[in-house]
């Protein structure tokens, strides 16, 4: 790229910028502090802080709750030991007991 | 600085809002409208300003709670006003699959015509017509939108990288890394058309 082709985009680089810079905003709308409010108070009211930390204190407490009920069914309901099958066929159970290091 | 850490009426008008008063809200809205669509018109099409300076208002209504008032309100508001602006180009490009349109015959001709002008009151007198603003928006549409919000703010309108980070609220090195490449790439677009 020569001298020339450079002075070039510069130009018109400079013509762009002036023309952002004499951009011409709308009118101010008289009417939109009015329109603004009502959308402010179309919406329902924001809880607090505090309860929404609540909200996921309690849901954090659920799911820990639903977690270990799933987790007390699983291991009493023998399907371990079909999963156990699955990964490795080991009648015995010799494969998973030396895993499990007992 | 002519502005003061945080204008005593502006703070007058916080307090009666905490407490319960929205209605108050509506005479930071007069003070501060004009600024706010100066800033938005910068950055989003003519015929959305008036949408989106009433977006900001309401965004930054439902944001009061974080303004700590440790800079001026009208600061505070020009940051929600460039996030909005930039999430609105960020909402624009997912809706449309390829943000691209042909550059019209006029302004490929008008490009030619720019590119060779000797004078900068010659620049000024072209500037002001409809083909720069078509050209420059066609442009645009071709930068990322955060590279656009990035362009706007450090090379069109020439502020700060600093001030440029914190208004879009990402960090100095990033806005510096994407000033520099969307730049270049707007110089090559712009070298296309006049077929350098």
């Amino acid at each position: 790229m020569d001298g020339n082709e450079s002075q070039r985009r510069d130009r018109l680089e400079a013509v762009l910028r002036a023309a952002h810079a004499g951009r011409e905003a709308p009118p101010v709308e008289p009417a939109m502090a009015a329109s603004v409010l009502a959308a402010i108070k179309a919406e329902p009211a924001e809880e607090p802080a505090a309860t929404g930390v609540l909200w996921r204190m309690a849901a954090g407490a659920g799911f820990v709750a639903a977690a270990t009920v799933l987790m007390a069914l699983f291991w009493g309901s023998g399907l371990e030991e079909e999963i156990g099958r699955m990964l490795f066929y080991d009648p015995n159970g010799q494969v998973l007991v030396s895993m499990l290091g007992v | 600085m002519a502005e003061t850490v945080v204008d005593m009426e502006d703070a007058r008008v916080l307090v009666e809002i905490r407490a319960g008063d929205v209605d108050a809200y509506a005479r930071l809205m007069k003070k501060y409208q004009g600024r706010v669509a100066g800033i938005v018109s910068g950055h989003a099409p003519r015929e959305r300003v008036t949408e989106l300076t009433h977006e900001v208002f309401v965004r930054a209504y439902r944001s009061l709670v974080g303004y700590r008032g440790d800079s001026p309100f009208g600061h505070w508001l020009a940051k929600v006003a460039v996030r909005t602006c930039h999430d609105f180009w960020r909402a624009e490009y997912r809706r449309r699959e390829r943000p691209e349109s042909e550059l019209s015959d006029e302004c490929r001709a008008f490009a030619e015509e720019a590119a060779a002008l000797e004078t900068s009151e010659a620049a000024e007198e072209t500037a002001s017509r409809r083909e720069a603003r078509e050209l420059l928006a066609w442009a645009m549409d071709r930068l990322s939108p955060t590279d656009r919000m990035v362009v706007t703010l450090t090379h069109l309108e020439e502020r700060p990288v600093a001030e440029a980070a914190e208004l879009l609220g990402i960090s100095v090195p990033n806005v510096k890394v994407r000033a520099f490449r969307a730049r270049k790439k707007l110089r090559e677009l712009l070298a296309d058309v006049i077929g350098t």
